[in-house]
């Protein structure tokens, strides 16, 4: 066990250190220039050769790579090239945002998603499972984007429950937080009832349930302690890669509520072309992504030995 | 009172490294300049000007030195002592130097010494005369505005984000991403402003900030210069003021004259005809000015239309416009490829040139690209017909000498924005130009900015399209105390107070 640990860890830290490279190079290969973006249209040559020169981007590639890795050893992530600001400062602000935005919406999506998907399985077939299905595929497709500007509209604009701008004093300010994260989570949620679906559908078919079923076991029993605990591995497989997929994906949700967040800050880098931020960014992400799939490898090597042998 | 700041961030409040507008609309209201066009104009005749600052000013008549008198008792927030002509002298020199990191000194490069005459009268020698160095230097943003020594030096760094200045409001707090609150200054010398607090939210996304204008969460937003848009906010509050300031933007697109067949005079003029210069008005409809030359009327040494002779305005004539480019040897037309940015008011200016001139055989085949790439690529030459959508100075030298002189061609250390290479490769207003610049009889001075124009109606290194307002709309509660009318889209907030309700 302990060699499987080492082995994955070093695969771990050598995938995080693969996507800092890959990032690096990627912004600086891209066309558009983060001094040009930043001072505008307005700024004659020299001027921008000036805050080239003070920001250091006028080195080579390679001294600027090889400044990157030594800060990072430091755990410097820089400053903002847009305003000197702290990098890592900034991400530990936006990052609660983001982790507690992603939470909400899970647990949201969860209450909305579970209930239903077992709803729909166990009425297989049925008006309840047809409508079921055709709601949450629907739903599914339905652009972020726009389900925010729709709750915007209706909760905070029309009904006037919730504010319309800002993330509040904290991330834990739940009058900000419940209205984007309603949002996002009546989105996981179509993608989780469809999940749950299929997942308890497939336990349920199984020999050991027909067998349960068989031996007269009452219906309570067989659903929860056979076909929902089982249905549960698939399922919480998905939810921790939702979980993964949601840290980088509230950009549009972020945006449309105003809301502080690492999306937000990233395509705000991305936009005026500030590499350092956009690195800060990348390896908070990445190495929380990564951290993310080594415990559920770890996990799973636990749970299942086959793992373990590869 | 609640405004949206369009921006993600603050770049910098210290007024040396401003880099947005929105830097600037925070510290329009924390810091003064000098001296001041009549508020909420872009009127620069130095006739015209208010003081700030200063309370008098002489200018010897070959405009090379500068003298202000400040007024006595300007308080400094903060407690940071008076104003005095060391924080004028020291304001100014800091950004000559290239390793502060300023982003302004390009505008104040004609200075050969600033001189402390006594502790309120400070006098600019220039090197040359410069009948406009009032309006590249010293009115109000751009590296224009009055900052304490003594805050600057105690500061360091920190000023950027916690400036000090002798403004209506005085900072008191700055949150990353969210947004700066001000407060009313005291002690302010033109009184104490209405306004208890000013807070500036940051809001890049122009949905959100229309949501939240629309729910009265915000007092003032600048808004999308579009017709649907205005509609749509001025329908949903119907008691909200819009504000349209013009000129704006100008819109135009550069012909570079070094790419073949652009490099043939005949060909510039066929497009010139061949643009229907009328359709931005119908499709724009208050969201749009008239450019009928480089440089629109409003603006200080703007060639009156009437001085402008007939075959010289382009009027629309695809006929005629055909005729030149068979005369050019392309009776059948060309075909050209051309970089445009995404952003809509770049896009959709193109896609109307691309459509009208492809009625005179012309094809346009367009590469869109993200705007930072696109104005990366055009700075470095890579562009064909280049659109720009930008402000400047209200002045015909500026105008001309940011777009036109030879000595702003792009691709050169001194490049500006000039990207049809006018005066470099072809045709020239450098003489015209420069004299006018230095030129102390303002008669004269008109007739070689004229001269200039016509010469660049001859030589087509541009086409005009239109200018394009700001747009901001306020809430029908809140009174600004004046009328703006031209700007770069920032509003003084000095005098504003809410009535009604």
């Amino acid at each position: 066990m302990l060699g499987f640990v080492l082995k994955r860890t070093g695969d771990a830290i050598l995938t995080a250190f693969l996507v800092f490279t890959f990032v690096f190079f990627a912004m600086r290969l891209l066309p558009g220039d983060p001094v040009v973006a930043m001072l505008g249209d307005r700024a004659g040559a020299e001027t921008i050769a000036n805050v080239r020169r003070s920001l250091g981007l006028d080195q080579p590639l390679l001294v600027q790579y090889g400044h990157f890795l030594r800060d990072l050893l430091h755990f410097d992530l820089g400053t903002s090239l847009i305003n000197g600001a702290s990098v890592g400062e900034m991400m530990a602000r936006n990052l609660p945002y983001t982790i507690m935005l992603t939470l909400a919406s899970t647990v949201v999506g969860i209450v909305i998603g579970l209930p239903l998907g077992v709803l729909s399985a166990m009425r297989a077939g049925k008006m309840t499972d047809h409508t079921t299905r055709v709601v949450s595929l629907f739903g599914s497709a339905l652009p972020d984007f726009y389900v925010g500007v729709l709750f915007l509209l209706f909760f905070g604009l029309t009904l006037r429950w919730f504010p319309l701008l800002g993330g509040g004093s904290s991330p834990f300010d739940l009058y900000h937080l419940a209205m984007p994260a309603m949002a996002l989570g009546m989105l996981k949620g179509f993608g989780f009832v469809r999940l749950t679906r299929t997942a308890v559908l497939d336990v349920a078919g199984r020999d050991f349930v027909r067998t349960a079923r068989a031996l007269g076991l009452p219906r309570r029993d067989v659903v929860w302690r056979h076909i929902l605990r089982n249905a549960m591995i698939p399922i919480s497989t998905h939810l921790s890669l939702s979980i993964v997929a949601t840290l980088g994906g509230t950009i549009a949700l972020e945006l449309v509520f105003n809301r502080p967040g690492v999306g937000q800050l990233l395509v705000g880098a991305v936009t005026s072309r500030d590499y350092t931020l956009i690195q800060g960014g990348i390896v908070i992400l990445s190495i929380l992504v990564v951290f993310v799939n080594l415990i559920t490898d770890l996990l799973y090597a636990v749970i299942d030995p086959r793992v373990r042998a590869g | 009172m609640d405004i949206r700041l369009g921006a993600r961030d603050v770049g910098s409040l210290d007024p040396a490294k401003t880099k947005t507008g929105s830097d600037e609309y925070v510290a329009l209201q924390i810091f003064n300049s000098l001296i001041a066009p009549p508020r909420g104009t872009m009127d620069i005749r130095l006739d015209q000007l208010q003081p700030q600052l200063a309370e008098s000013w002489e200018i010897s008549d070959d405009k090379k030195t500068w003298t202000f008198r400040l007024r006595p008792g300007v308080k400094w927030h903060k407690g940071y002592g008076e104003v005095s002509a060391d924080d004028v002298k020291f304001s100014f020199e800091r950004q000559l130097d290239p390793d502060q990191g300023g982003v302004h000194g390009g505008n104040l490069k004609d200075i050969e010494s600033i001189e402390v005459i006594d502790p309120l009268t400070v006098r600019f020698n220039l090197k040359q005369g410069n009948a406009f160095f009032h309006a590249q230097a010293l009115t109000p943003g751009f590296g224009r505005f009055i900052v304490p020594k003594a805050a600057v030096e105690a500061l360091g760094n920190d000023f950027n984000t916690g400036p000090v200045g002798s403004g209506p409001f005085e900072l008191v707090e700055y949150q990353p991403q969210e947004g700066i609150t001000l407060k009313a200054h005291e002690d302010y010398f033109l009184g104490r402003p209405p306004m208890d607090e000013i807070r500036f939210h940051y809001i890049p996304d122009i949905n959100a900030a229309t949501i939240a204008f629309i729910g009265g969460e915000l007092d003032l937003t600048s808004g999308q210069r579009t017709t649907e848009w205005v509609d749509q906010v001025t329908k949903a509050v119907p008691d909200a003021q819009l504000i349209a300031i013009q000129p704006g933007s100008l819109q135009f697109l550069h012909l570079n004259m070094k790419v073949p067949p652009l490099d043939d005079v005949r060909v510039r003029q066929a497009l010139a005809h061949g643009i229907d210069r009328s359709a931005w008005g119908k499709v724009f409809g208050e969201v749009h000015g008239p450019l009928e030359t480089i440089v629109p009327q409003s603006f200080y040494g703007a060639i009156p239309l009437e001085e402008v002779p007939r075959e010289l305005r382009y009027d629309y004539s695809p006929e005629r416009a055909k005729e030149l480019l068979a005369q050019a040897g392309y009776p059948d037309g060309f075909e050209i490829d051309a970089i445009i940015s995404e952003r809509d008011d770049y896009l959709t200016n193109m896609l109307m040139a691309q459509d009208m001139l492809r009625k005179i055989g012309v094809t346009i085949n367009l590469e869109v690209q993200d705007h930072a790439t696109y104005h990366a690529n055009i700075r470095e030459d890579k562009g064909t017909i280049v659109e720009l959508s930008t402000g400047i100075a209200p002045t015909a030298p500026a105008v001309i000498n940011e777009f036109l002189h030879s000595a702003g061609a792009v691709g050169q250390p001194s490049s500006l924005r000039n990207f049809s290479h006018y005066g470099n490769i072809g045709g020239s207003v450098d003489e015209l130009i420069e004299a006018a610049v230095v030129e102390t009889d303002t008669e004269k001075q008109l007739k070689l900015l004229h001269d200039a124009q016509l010469q660049i109606q001859r030589d087509v290194p541009v086409l005009p399209m239109q200018t394009s307002p700001l747009i901001a709309v306020v809430q029908g509660d809140i009174d600004l105390g004046y009328e703006p009318k031209g700007g770069f889209g920032q509003h003084e907030l000095a005098t504003a107070r809410r009535v009604g309700n």
